[in-house]
């Protein structure tokens, strides 16, 4: 199911400029455009994530308006668009599905409290620049690491749950987990400008 | 700069959403202090965009576009309600405050049995304890071990526990495993978000006596 080689045939660029259109002249042509590329990857990834196609449906319309009313917050210098899209594709899923009615921990707007110069939104921007630097990382995992990857992000697992399901120990896990980020920060710091 | 962070598969769980909301929150609040927390969710979340990309997109029902573009004239008004007005100044992170409010001087505290001051929060995961904490300056969290897990975010001042230091910012985390009874510093007051997953187990009498006043 999990092809490392991205299928998208769209660039940063690409989604960069039409969320610039979207947030600076409300632009309704590039939202559709925006709409029929990515709606039907949001509704794919609910579908993986175990709803049933109405909810998926609702799902991924909903995160498209929630692009719409957040265009203006992307910034392209802080972060790459499909760093951004996937954040609000998983909050919205978080604040539609929740069981209660309390606001929940917006971790992709919040201003925060110190900023660290070091690892600043600039600094990891900097390391995620690198084009196709995390395909590669993905590719150099081993398949036992990206078993785990895969079950924590497509279909939003824990690693405790991940555990359970693939009858490993929770230390297992935890390590593979590790050595996937190790993995994936040594590509990104090797292509660091 | 924070010193002490949550584990790294918390990050993880964060990134994927994953994480109950009660962990989510005070992992959250930790991250508006640790800059190198959040470039780690800020990888596995490039990785998570990655990853979206590369599934095989299922078309969308005939007629969504159109119904989603009908939508947007209802939405203009929304977005002016919806514009980040949160001040960055303050103790407390933008990101705790629609749970414990911006302003740490404004809790209304319980007194628990003349040790520290708590006030549980409204529960948002099942299962999980969520409070506020405060502790005097040079007092102390009776001697308690634990039958679940503690995590606890400095919010204001600072505590020591088993040798080490907890400033502002820092993440804590006890397992079942492990006593302790934090201090906190001389000099102000150390203001604490906690989270536990089930009840303290106090040691000693005094620990007894303050025990029926933070159970699940």
């Amino acid at each position: 199911m999990w092809n490392p080689v991205s299928r998208s045939e769209v660039s940063a660029e690409w989604l960069t400029e039409r969320l610039a259109a979207v947030a600076e002249r409300r632009d309704r042509s590039a939202f559709a455009e925006l709409f029929q590329h990515l709606a039907p990857y949001f509704k794919r990834f609910a579908l993986a994530k175990g709803e049933d196609h109405q909810r998926a449906e609702e799902l991924a319309q909903e995160t498209m308006l929630t692009i719409w009313r957040k265009a203006a917050t992307f910034d392209p210098e802080k972060a790459a668009p499909m760093t951004w899209l996937f954040a609000i594709a998983r909050n919205k899923r978080i604040d539609l599905f929740r069981r209660n009615g309390l606001a929940h921990a917006n971790i992709e707007q919040a201003p925060v409290q110190v900023e660290d110069e070091r690892h600043g939104p600039e600094a990891t921007y900097a390391a995620d620049r690198a084009r196709g630097s995390i395909q590669r990382a993905l590719r150099a995992l081993s398949t036992a690491q990206r078993a785990v990857i895969e079950k924590a992000f497509v279909e939003e697992k824990s690693h405790s749950v991940v555990a359970e399901e693939l009858a490993l120990p929770l230390g297992t896990v935890k390590s593979r987990i590790r050595l996937a980020l190790n993995r994936l920060r040594s590509e990104l710091a090797e292509e660091r400008p | 700069m924070t010193s002490h962070h949550p584990p790294e598969t918390f990050l993880l769980d964060v990134a994927t959403g994953a994480l109950p909301e009660a962990l989510r929150l005070i992992v959250a609040g930790h991250l508006a202090y640790c800059g190198e927390c959040r470039a780690q969710v800020g990888h596995w979340e490039r990785l998570g965009g990655d990853l979206l990309l590369s599934l095989e997109p299922v078309p969308m029902r005939t007629g969504a576009l159109e119904a989603c573009l009908a939508r947007l004239d209802d939405e203009a008004e929304i977005a002016n309600q919806d514009a980040i007005s949160l001040e960055r100044q303050g103790p407390v992170p933008p990101v705790l405050r629609p749970f414990i409010g911006a302003d740490l001087s404004g809790i209304s505290w319980n007194g628990v049995g003349g040790y520290f001051d708590e006030v549980k929060l409204p529960s948002i995961t099942p299962g999980y304890r969520v409070s506020m904490l405060r502790v005097p300056p040079g007092k102390y969290v009776p001697e308690h071990g634990h039958e679940g897990n503690e995590y606890m975010l400095v919010l204001a001042g600072g505590y020591t526990s088993g040798g080490r230091h907890y400033e502002t910012g820092d993440f804590s985390f006890c397992d079942a495993y492990e006593h302790h009874a934090p201090i906190a510093d001389d000099g102000n007051d150390c203001i604490c978000l906690l989270v536990l997953d089930a009840p303290l187990a106090f040691s000693d009498a005094e620990g007894q006596e303050i025990a029926p006043f933070l159970s699940m």
